[in-house]
């Protein structure tokens, strides 16, 4: 992936970032749920969060530096799992038996 | 006339200054994704969802069971474990890449001319000598530089996760009836 900036252009320097592969993020749509968003960046939606536009979804790296500009989205972040909490609760949750 | 040698041209080359504006344009990216990674943080936090925690299964007198779940409680993703990811900067390389070609040529040129005039008994002669002598110096310098940094993700800070205490109040599964 490589992008320009107006000093790249300046110096004619080349800059190439090189993401990971895919990650876990949590997206934001300013007005609705991105679920159209993140299928057209070819991401996977893993959780639709109920009350609110926010959503849960496996994204190629390479689209999260093209979504954090996106004007449809209020908010775009990496996310992990604590293995060790997220089992713990779904213990206690009944979830995991 | 001065003349730069190659050791001075690699002295010119403003390595601190590339270094500071790596650093600080280090600075400034780790700023941007650390503010990223706290709004995150605070969108994990303030999102919450109904999770029935427990469902008491009930055996009655009459053979039936019955299921009843406990009210819903809203709990938020950083409870449940989704936490925000920090980046870190982990390795920043400058490398400084240099051509330097110089070159001198010489160039002489020498006219010689004489002249003579004789007449009335008299006579003279001159002779005259053009030297030139021209040293021209090039200089040719060519300079890449590439910049490389790495980054890794790194556990969030301890503590922004609240702290999990679990108080099981609920009741004791009652024993299931054997076979007999």
């Amino acid at each position: 992936m490589a992008q320009r900036s107006n000093i790249a252009r300046a110096f004619g320097a080349q800059i190439r970032v090189t993401p990971p592969d895919t990650g876990l993020f949590l997206v934001e749509g300013r007005t609705r749920p991105p679920g159209q968003i993140i299928a057209e960046f070819g991401g996977q939606i893993v959780l639709v969060i109920p009350g609110g536009n926010r959503i849960l979804a496996l994204l190629p790296g390479a689209a999260y530096p093209a979504l954090l500009s996106h004007r449809d989205l209020r908010h775009i972040g990496p996310v992990s799992i604590d293995q060790e909490r997220f089992a713990h609760f779904m213990e206690q949750s009944g979830l995991a038996r | 006339m001065a003349k730069s040698s190659v050791g001075q041209e690699l002295l010119n080359v403003p390595l601190p200054e590339m270094v500071m504006k790596l650093g600080l344009g280090i600075a400034e990216a780790q700023r941007a994704l650390d503010e990223n990674s706290v709004e995150t943080a605070k969108e994990l936090a303030d999102t919450t969802i109904p999770l029935v925690l427990s469902t008491v299964q009930t055996f009655h007198e009459d053979g039936s069971v019955s299921f009843e779940n406990m009210p819903p409680v809203d709990v938020s993703l950083l409870q449940i474990g989704l936490l925000p990811t920090f980046y870190q900067f982990a390795e920043a390389t400058i490398e400084v890449t240099m051509d330097i070609k110089t070159t001198s040529s010489t160039d002489t040129s020498v006219k010689v001319g004489a002249k003579a005039k004789a007449g009335f008994g008299m006579w003279s002669a001159s002779v005259s000598v053009d030297v030139a002598h021209n040293r021209k110096f090039g200089k040719e310098v060519h300079g890449t530089s590439r910049l490389v940094t790495r980054m890794v993700p790194v556990p969030p800070p301890p503590r922004i996760a609240p702290e999990l205490v679990v108080n099981d109040l609920r009741p004791t599964p009652e024993p299931t009836p054997s076979p007999e």
